[in-house]
């Protein structure tokens, strides 16, 4: 009993893991652009077929695969902001957040007609290596996403708080007008935001592609738990962004001993709603009164 | 009694008091005159009495009842009316429609009645018309009526916002720097439109760095600094109050 | 002296409209395209919905297609399980799903921008994914199929009316988007209305100034669900067949794309643009595979080129058609 109760708290961290990587990229965009990008999901989703293209037809490593999918995500991200984001930038709230619903629904039946709806195996050296970790066996392609989004969630905390480029990213997300006085270029901010943004979606979607099944549609769920993530964490707080990612994680683990599966993916949102009737602005941000 | 009573009113913005025990009170029929240098609370204080804010400490009273907690719309019904600093008129619709929506919490057509329309419907639709282009022509602005709002200058945005207040048939009406941006004779002519106002039995409380509207309007002055009340009389005696002209006029007037 | 003339050709626009419009079984003569009008009919409905909470108070409500589901099979299962009759069950799914926008607006109306359009996705989500789990309900991912035509109209003396043919359900759908269009108009130019729009200019300024915005914000919700209930109920009893996928989020951005093309808050625009975007896809048959795709894209275009829609391209042209018609009464000195 134990060791499946252990079994399911790994499985739960490697999850939040991949919930929190995305998260993060979310709401990165979210702070400096105060966007929610419905299209983070696609951008998921392409970094799992680029990843998934370049070991399958290409017969690069796996590691080379992961490394193109992001490079190719970082593309997207910047391709998408240029075109379709940056002419709204004084636009309506609403009409960035319609944009990129509309983005989002185009990418997704562009995969479709490009890559075939039929779903697509991953396979990986990894995924079928078991690996021992004290009572529990585990595939090495779970160990692997786990390590490294665990080290792109420090490395990431790390750019934002130490680098120049973490400096401007904040600088403009607090007041943009400021930064540009203060000599910053907000317009290379945002790209270079998106492009950090969305190569970490990129790089969630590889590492976890060989797990799950791939699909035009795989970033609808994720984008939904992201989005979760991101307003249960609380606005722009990247602790409590990974509280709540591996929150959720967890969480949906331990549901598969109360709930039936096919509502597993329900639970983002009652958390969600849970948290949201408590705590109106997250568990972690401070209560921000609006300046009248 | 006094109308409206603000009683030791607090309010922190996370670590930050923006107001601290403030206590004052305005008569019936009274203009009382709020100055104080940038940041001394005197917006917050605003947005406390209309409900914006909820006040951390202290306690509103309005004809002795307490009001704290009350949301804007119900205080609005109750007799508060306000303008704000930054303009916040409703751009994209009619001028006079942003006029009409002031008369919201004095009309009663609700869903049923609005989607089969009785006569009454129509009835109240066209005093709601009236009373708009009336107040449009009060404040001077009658020829825009049909303009979209945006098109309006700073200055007509402004009368605007008052006309806009002024449909909610408040008891109290809270100007917060009606004069910026206003022309010297514009701002005589606000002058007489406020004095106009209170001699129709409303109260009015005004925020206004313009010495001269302020001084000349108010029967009575607080002057606010770092959240505290730090006088209260006369426009004549806070000109010689010590602490006044340390504060705020000694920098302003010399 | 413009909007004079406006309303009056707005007036005339829309008789000669529905003149057509109950010709057409007629003039088409053809029981295929007459079905793609009736279901352009569920689709005004749906999309009139939709702009009374986007369009009217502002608000991006996600879970659309899930509240036209909740109408559709409340009123299927209600027919087809307790043996009510259908006149019974459209007013009763009409109600069970503005129960549920009641619910979802209560929830997420905490949240502003973004994040509510959000909450309401997840709403829209759970609905769907209720829909193709809960199968003893809902007979899932299989569909639920025999629901019956709306019960006969007995007429005393004279007969009934029943609901077999295309042509009596085109009828009956023709008389129900008349009813919203007329419903939702009144309340656009009601004190209600202003209501709605002082909140999607300025929800600030519309609380202060007496509007109490959570209550309108509510009321925006419960009488868009009240139109998704609708027209789910007449669209399950008129395909008699209904399944989770045609309450995907797909639909809601469909419907999104009606009421945003025919510009935000327009009731003849959105009118315009449902019927459009109905027949398209059917017209140009071979491009049916790319209809999402064009979709997606055209929200991204619309946001960006075209902000206002068809109401809002009109709008322009008719500024300068008036512009042009004075200048030319200055130059021949009539004026």
């Amino acid at each position: 009993m134990t060791e499946y109760l252990l079994t399911l708290l790994m499985s739960g961290l490697v999850t939040g893991s991949v919930y929190t990587v995305t998260a993060l990229g979310l709401t990165m965009v979210y702070g400096i652009l105060n966007l929610m990008n419905f299209a983070h999901g696609e951008t998921y989703m392409a970094g799992a077929y680029f990843g998934y293209f370049l070991l399958a037809i290409f017969g690069v490593s796996y590691p080379i695969a992961v490394l193109g999918a992001i490079l190719g995500a970082a593309l997207l991200g910047v391709v998408l902001e240029m075109v379709a984001f940056r002419p709204l930038r004084n636009a309506p709230q609403l009409s960035p957040l319609i944009a990129s619903l509309g983005v989002s629904i185009f990418l997704q039946n562009l995969a479709m007609l490009l890559w075939s709806p039929t779903p697509r195996m991953f396979q990986t050296p990894y995924v079928d290596q078991i690996v021992q970790i004290g009572v529990i066996s585990m595939s090495m392609q779970r160990v692997i996403v786990f390590i490294v989004c665990v080290v792109l969630i420090v490395a990431l905390y790390l750019v934002v708080q130490r680098t120049s480029l973490g400096k401007s990213m904040r600088a403009v997300a607090l007041d943009a007008e400021a930064a540009a006085l203060m000599g910053i270029d907000s317009r290379m901010v945002i790209l270079a935001t998106f492009a950090i943004g969305s190569a970490l979606a990129g790089v969630a979607g590889a590492l976890v592609g060989p797990i799950l099944i791939l699909s035009p549609f795989m970033g609808v769920p994720i984008i939904l738990k992201a989005f979760a993530v991101v307003i249960m964490g609380g606005f722009g707080s990247i602790q409590g962004t990974v509280l709540a990612g591996f929150v959720l994680g967890i969480t949906e683990s331990f549901g598969v001993l109360v709930i039936p599966t096919a509502y597993i993916d329900t639970i983002a949102f009652v958390l969600l709603i849970a948290t949201l009737l408590v705590r109106p602005t997250g568990l972690f941000a401070e209560r921000v009164e609006e300046n009248v | 009694m006094a109308l409206l009573e603000v009683a030791g009113v607090t309010k922190r913005f996370g670590g930050l008091t923006a107001v601290s025990g403030v206590s004052f009170s305005v008569n019936e029929g009274e203009i009382l005159g709020m100055i104080g240098p940038n940041g001394a609370g005197k917006s917050t204080l605003f947005n406390l009495i209309s409900g914006v804010y909820p006040a951390s400490e202290g306690e509103l009273r309005l004809d002795g009842r307490r009001i704290n907690g009350l949301r804007p719309s119900a205080l609005c019904a109750l007799g508060i009316a306000r303008t704000f600093q930054k303009i916040r008129i409703f751009k994209q619709l009619p001028v006079w429609k942003n006029v009409a929506i002031g008369r919201h919490c004095r009309t009663r057509a609700g869903l049923v009645a609005s989607v089969l329309r009785p006569s009454w419907v129509g009835r109240e639709e066209r005093e709601v018309r009236e009373k708009a282009l009336g107040l449009l022509d009060f404040v001077g602005l009658s020829r825009s009526a049909e303009d979209q709002a945006r098109n309006l200058s700073h200055g007509e945005q402004r009368l605007l916002e008052i006309a806009r207040a002024l449909a909610t048939d408040p008891r109290i009406l809270l100007l917060d720097e009606p004069a910026a941006g206003l022309s010297t004779m514009d701002s005589s002519a606000l002058m007489a439109m406020v004095g106009r106002i209170r001699k129709q039995g409303t109260s009015v409380i005004i925020i206004e760095h313009d010495m001269e509207v302020v001084m000349g309007l108010s029967d009575r002055l607080i002057v606010l600094n770092y959240g505290q009340k730090i006088f209260e009389g006369t426009p004549g005696a806070a000109q010689r109050d010590a602490q006044v002209i340390a504060a705020y006029l000694g920098t302003e007037v010399a | 002296m413009t909007t004079k003339v406006q309303s009056a050709a707005l007036a005339v626009l829309s008789v000669v409209t529905l003149c057509v419009a109950i010709a057409l079984p007629w003039i088409l003569n053809s029981n295929y395209y007459l079905q793609l009008f009736v279901l352009a009919g569920i689709n005004i409905i749906l999309a009139l919905g939709l702009n009374i909470v986007l369009g009217f108070a502002g608000l991006l409500a996600l879970a659309h297609a899930g509240l036209f589901g909740i109408g559709a099979y409340a009123s299927a299962l209600l027919v087809m399980r307790t043996g009510i009759s259908f006149w019974i069950a459209l007013p009763a799914s009409a109600a069970i799903a503005a129960l549920f926008g009641a619910l979802i607006g209560i929830c997420s109306l905490r949240l502003r921008g973004h994040y509510l359009s959000i909450a309401t996705a997840g709403f829209g989500i759970i609905i769907y994914q209720v829909f193709l789990n809960w199968i003893s309900l809902t007979n899932g991912a299989a569909a639920l199929g025999d629901i019956p035509p709306p019960n006969p109209i007995v007429l005393p003396g004279l007969g009934s009316i029943t609901f077999e043919t295309r042509i009596s359900m085109y009828f009956l759908i023709l008389a129900a988007t008349v009813l919203s269009a007329v419903v939702c108009a009144r309340i656009r130019h009601s004190r209600i209305g202003d209501a709605l729009l002082s909140i999607r200019e300025d929800e600030v300024a519309a609380e202060v100034m007496g509007v109490p915005v959570f209550r309108y914000k509510l009321l925006a919700f419960v009488l868009s669900a009240v139109f998704a209930g609708v027209a789910g109920s007449l669209y399950a009893h008129y395909t008699r067949i209904i399944a989770p996928e045609m309450f995907h989020l797909f639909e809601t951005v469909t419907s999104l794309l009606m009421v945003v093309s025919g510009g935000l808050g327009s009731i003849p625009g959105v009118i315009v643009t449902s019927i459009f975007f109905t027949l398209a896809p059917e017209v140009m048959r071979e491009l049916q595979d790319y209809r999402m795709l064009s979709y997606g894209a055209l929200l991204v275009i619309i946001m960006i080129f075209l902000p206002e829609g068809l109401a809002g391209a009109v709008r322009q042209a008719w500024r300068r058609v008036a512009y042009l018609f004075e200048r030319s009464k200055v130059r021949h000195g009539t004026a």
